[in-house]
């Protein structure tokens, strides 16, 4: 069944599946980091993202995702016995001619071969149809119009796919640089659109908190105020990450520390949402050098204190 | 017709590409920089995917490079390997021959599709060629086209008649083998003797000669040709120099083409240094097997060669 099977019917509100008990601190699988660091020790789970270990391939006419064995079995030997949450980036959820159909075949086949807690992805589109009917990729993933018909289009994909996969279906907010995108009255802005879908489909939030501070910066609006706005009891997973400035804007570059106004907001969320089920740290395979193991330990190890802050460790029987 | 929501997406994905009126202020700052913020995604893709070959190419060609690429459209592809087989492929052409970079980017190629084909690969099953079998081979199919000609030629309504060559095996009736085939069965001897000179016979003879020798040889022989997922990629410097330049060694300079690598799916570490032997065969294939003198086990087993079916 495909996703857009469901589209041009209303989507009745319904709660999707429950999230798992908070877990803690999660992190990509990332290959060049050493296996000391998927311990345990450090991590409550691991959030990994398919697409990483799958390619391409043509079969029976049909472009489909298959995996590279030797990145997947690595994959899984380093995550190890640590619960995984998928973290999917190529699905295109937004995309009016259609979402990217191998993920869901991909996702399909990774539900049998390595059960997976969540799913989550992103809210935006990455491609488009060009004068020809030709389906183009965007090159970088552009945000949608605040309006009903972007969060009817949206709802009935997610509500879809949660249906799908038996598990919760978390939809994160995007950083963009575009303030002017078309909006209807009724959804106003960027939040209105994911508090409809949300309604619309059941589906939870991933609550990028580097995102929302991101946008904050480039729009002019306070972060903490627009935290006030969101409803956090749909929220199931928060994102935090470092950024950097580029031309007068502050970018989402998942290329450094988490800076402190995002620790800040984190500490506001969790201390509001204490239900929350986990807290995953970004940052990109290219920029991982440059922190370093220890310095990504470290941002874990920070996450991990504020964490405990709302969810105490039962006393250990001596 | 076209939604909104699919009008604004093709009309703001073709405005960053400046193919179309923006749908949004184009003098925005927040467009003009999601412009910008595309363009270094696509050149970064590229520029990660064939990070090996770009590393010794000079920085201003690495960049006109890279962004003439772009400008073709490359830089897009959602997935790491798409967009490596892409941009090498674009590139392989427009490099320095000779040049390190080529051979480097000729090697990535083949690691590709070595690494492809390490996924499914199963070396082709070893035949034994030796004179037993083969003569054993001759001998059998040899027996099925003599069996075949000689129950034709008793089909025949008129002997030297050709059969239509729409006519099924199934159509035809059943016939008592001739005694000639009973003879020749009986003595497992390929000659037909020239005592048995009636028409028929020779018939089933000129049978033999024009088709079912074709047949058997057809049958015996095969011929060898390049493994699907190998390749030969020639190094125009100890390849081991030319890798440790990737890392801030000095570069070799570039000299004749003596350093040839094999690389194929069968392979432990799906690469290796070719023998003279490997280079002298690899330029002959295809070739048939029957002119081979070097075994060719080995190769096979790798996956460097197959034999052609």
């Amino acid at each position: 069944m495909s996703a857009d099977d469901h589209e041009a019917k209303a989507v009745p509100a319904h709660p999707g599946p429950p999230m798992p008990v908070p877990l803690g601190v999660g992190f990509g699988c990332v290959s060049m980091l050493p296996d000391a660091l998927y311990t345990p020790d450090l991590l409550d789970f691991v959030e990994i993202t398919p697409e990483i270990f799958h390619r391409e391939a043509v079969v029976r006419d049909r472009i489909e995702l298959v995996p590279d064995r030797r990145q997947f079995d690595a994959a899984r030997r380093r995550c190890g016995t640590l619960p995984i949450a998928v973290h999917g980036v190529e699905l295109s959820i937004g995309s009016a001619h259609g979402i990217y159909e191998p993920c869901l075949a991909m996702m399909d086949r990774l539900r049998q071969e390595w059960p997976f807690l969540w799913y989550s992805e992103h809210l935006h589109f990455q491609t488009f149809l060009d004068r020809d009917g030709k389906v183009v990729n965007t090159g970088v993933p552009l945000p949608l119009p605040a309006t009903e018909e972007a969060a009817q289009l949206v709802a009935s994909r997610a509500a879809s796919i949660q249906g799908r996969y038996g598990v919760p279906f978390l939809l994160e907010n995007p950083a963009h640089y575009l303030a002017d995108l078309p909006a209807d009255a009724g959804i106003g802005d960027e939040f209105g659109l994911m508090d409809r879908i949300v309604a619309l489909s059941g589906c939870g939030r991933l609550l990028d908190l580097h995102n929302l501070y991101c946008n904050a910066i480039n729009f002019g609006f306070d972060p903490k105020a627009a935290l006030e706005r969101i409803a956090l009891d749909r929220v199931g997973e928060i994102h935090i990450a470092g950024g950097s400035w580029n031309d007068g804007f502050y970018m989402d570059g998942h290329n450094g520390r988490v800076p402190e106004p995002v620790w800040e907001l984190l500490e506001l969320t969790l201390s509001r949402a204490p239900w929350i089920t986990a807290v995953v740290f970004e940052v990109l395979e290219e920029f991982v050098k440059r922190l370093g193991p220890d310095g990504i330990a470290r941002e874990l190890e920070w996450a991990r204190v504020v964490w405990r802050r709302y969810h105490p460790q039962p006393e250990s029987v001596a | 017709m076209t939604s909104p929501l699919a009008a604004f997406q093709s009309a703001l994905g073709l405005a960053l590409l400046g193919q179309e009126t923006c749908p949004i202020d184009p003098d925005s700052g927040g467009f003009r920089f999601t412009a910008t913020v595309r363009r270094s995604w696509c050149e970064g893709r590229a520029t990660i995917a064939a990070r090996t070959v770009l590393a010794l190419v000079p920085e201003v060609e690495r960049r006109r490079l890279v962004a003439e690429y772009v400008d073709a459209g490359g830089g897009l592809a959602m997935f790491f390997p798409t967009e490596n087989t892409a941009f090498l492929e674009f590139l392989a052409p427009r490099l320095p021959d000779p040049s390190h970079a080529l051979s480097l980017c000729r090697m990535d190629q083949a690691l590709a599709r070595a690494r492809l084909g390490a996924e499914v690969f199963a070396a082709t099953p070893s035949r034994n060629r030796d004179r037993r079998s083969v003569l054993a081979c001759l001998e059998h199919e040899a027996w099925g086209c003599i069996e075949t000609a000689t129950l034709e030629s008793i089909d025949d309504e008129h002997i030297g008649s050709e059969r239509h060559p729409q006519a099924r095996p199934e159509d035809r009736p059943a016939q008592t083998p001739d005694p000639l085939f009973g003879f020749l069965r009986g003595s497992r001897d390929l000659r037909i003797e020239p005592e048995s000179d009636g028409k028929r016979d020779r018939m089933v003879r000129d049978r033999i000669d024009h088709q079912a020798w074709g047949q058997i040889e057809r049958s015996v022989r095969c011929s060898i040709e390049r493994g699907a997922h190998a390749a030969l990629v020639w190094f125009h410097a100890d390849p081991e120099s030319v890798l440790k330049a990737l890392y801030g060694g000095p570069v070799p300079p570039v000299g004749d083409p003596s350093y040839p690598l094999l690389f194929a799916p069968g392979l432990p570490h799906l690469y290796r240094a070719a023998t003279s032997d490997d280079v002298a065969l690899w330029a002959r294939l295809p070739v048939d097997d029957a002119l081979v003198d070097a075994p060719v086990e080995r190769l096979l087993a790798e996956g460097v060669i197959a034999r052609a079916e």
